[in-house]
């Protein structure tokens, strides 16, 4: 396939997600939660300076927690677009048309995936320079290689999100499919919290604990790419890279979408 | 003539359903095929293995010499289904340029390449409208129009005269014998008897995920009607 119809079922993507009602919905949304979030900050600010407690809780804090906020909510639409990018082809029948052109199934789920990374890496941008103006007062305190990096760190959550999503959807719905995740992901927190935390956390293995144990290798650490901000920014001093979790992170997500490539390629249309 | 399908003992089940048990035959170039058979006889699936939507459970289908499903097995192929849909949003130029880039075609040629499989499908006038707008007839007319962009050496049509209104029957005929004209290779899967009698010169007939008869034309029927020869077939 030349490169020129790579770039079209790419841009296709993305005008798919454009075109809907959807996109335009959670745009909306995310801009009132940013702005949400942002006065409840403020609100807790005025609050704390009343109680002359601002000293533990710096300006540059909540530029922080708004930040994680974002990364949050910029999976959680990562994991949306991933759900339905491939899911909304099948359910039209428009995937049997597609694939039947000379395109190999490998590269249709890589156009699918980059091009909702994109769209989601644009939201995300868009956030970040939100934060920027909401905060620019702090910034000058934060360290401008951290100012830089977390931007591009932030990608790499998003993109384990789409492959999570787009695994999922190979067998349910976007409904579905979000609360499946979430469920898994709550048990794959808990289940980190529980194997990090007790002393001796392989004693007693009972179905609950292998099935935490599962989601916690399985499921890809979202937060580990950012130790690396959050180092570079240097929030804590107690703070280190988190590389044992970036690996594992690392390594799930290139599972996941392998695994999701060799499903897709195996099914009939 | 050189086969350009070309079906080895090729199997498929779904589930502990055999869609198709053992078929081989052939499609030499050129050749105008009509693949024929009640319902769930496995012309779809049969259809859908040329194309790689679907994988064999055993044997093989090779399309141009290649194995089919190989991406590069389908440059040459183009492909109607029996209800052609695209995106609902996509205006008709933008159906047809996505086609296009996916035939290979230049951009700069794009638009003029578009105009003229509109005009030969008579429907110039709705480039600018949206899927959405289109009635069942004028979407097929679309997928016919998709046909016509780059140089297709097999064009696989299921189901072509669904949702096509007398004209467009006619304008159909007229577009299938154009294509066999250009020495095109045609592979017809449809229920239409009177049709696939009319306008192609080889036919197989599936029954039951089986190969009941495959063959020329006037060979095969020596005189009788494709109506009664097709039933004497898949009621044995």
């Amino acid at each position: 396939m030349n490169s020129r119809a790579f770039r079209l079922l790419i841009w296709n993507t993305i005008q798919k997600e454009l075109r809907s009602k959807t996109f335009f919905m959670v745009v909306f949304l995310t801009f009132v939660m940013l702005a949400v979030s942002f006065g409840i900050m403020q609100a807790v600010s005025e609050y704390l300076k009343g109680e002359s407690k601002l000293a533990f809780v710096s300006s540059t804090h909540f530029l922080w927690i708004y930040y994680s906020f974002i990364n949050a909510w910029s999976i959680f639409l990562g994991l949306m677009f991933g759900l339905g990018c491939v899911r909304s082809d099948v359910n039209s029948q428009v995937v049997g048309q597609l694939l039947a052109l000379p395109i190999s199934r490998s590269t249709y789920i890589l156009a699918r995936v980059l091009g909702s990374w994109i769209l989601v890496g644009f939201y995300q941008l868009l956030s970040l320079v939100l934060t920027c103006i909401l905060f620019r007062e702090s910034l000058g305190e934060v360290s401008p290689l951290a100012l830089a990096l977390a931007p591009l760190i932030s990608l790499f959550p998003i993109l384990a999100a789409i492959a999570i999503g787009l695994f999922v959807s190979l067998w349910v719905g976007k409904g579905t499919g979000l609360v499946l995740t979430g469920l898994a992901s709550i048990a794959g927190g808990w289940a980190r919290t529980y194997f990090t935390s007790v002393e001796n956390p392989w004693s007693n293995l009972g179905v609950l604990k292998i099935i935490g144990l599962v989601f916690w290798i399985l499921i890809p650490r979202f937060a580990a790419p950012h130790s690396i901000v959050m180092v570079i920014a240097d929030t804590t001093s107690e703070l280190q890279i988190a590389w044992v979790d970036i690996a594992q992170f690392s390594i799930t997500t290139a599972l996941l979408f392998l695994a999701t490539s060799l499903i897709f390629s195996k099914r009939g249309y | 003539m050189s086969a350009l399908v070309e079906a080895s003992n090729l199997s498929h089940r779904y589930g502990s359903y055999q869609s198709l048990d053992n078929v081989s035959l052939e499609i030499a170039r050129g050749q105008c095929f009509g693949l024929l058979g009640p319902n769930g006889a496995g012309k779809t699936t049969f259809v859908k293995i040329l194309l790689g939507l679907q994988f064999p459970t055993s044997g093989t289908l090779k399309l141009f010499g290649s194995i089919a499903g190989e991406p590069s097995s389908r440059q040459s192929v183009g492909y109607l289904p029996e209800k052609f849909s695209f995106y609902p949003y996509y205006s008709v130029r933008e159906t047809l340029a996505f086609y296009a880039a996916l035939s290979g075609i230049t951009k700069a040629d794009t638009e003029q390449t578009i105009t003229t499989a509109l005009q030969k499908l008579k429907i110039s006038e709705l480039i600018n409208k949206k899927l959405s707008q289109l009635s069942k007839g004028q979407l097929q007319r679309v997928g016919l129009s998709a046909l016509l962009l780059g140089d297709k050496q097999l064009i696989v049509l299921d189901e072509p005269h669904s949702g096509l209104d007398p004209i467009g029957i006619k304008d159909l005929k007229l577009l299938l014998r154009e294509f066999t004209d250009a020495g095109k290779t045609l592979l017809i899967n449809s229920h239409i008897l009177s049709e696939v009698e009319h306008i192609c010169d080889h036919f197989a007939i599936l029954d039951r995920g089986r190969l009941v008869a495959a063959g020329e034309k006037n060979a095969l029927l020596q005189g009788e009607s494709l109506e009664n020869f097709f039933a004497s077939k898949v009621q044995q």
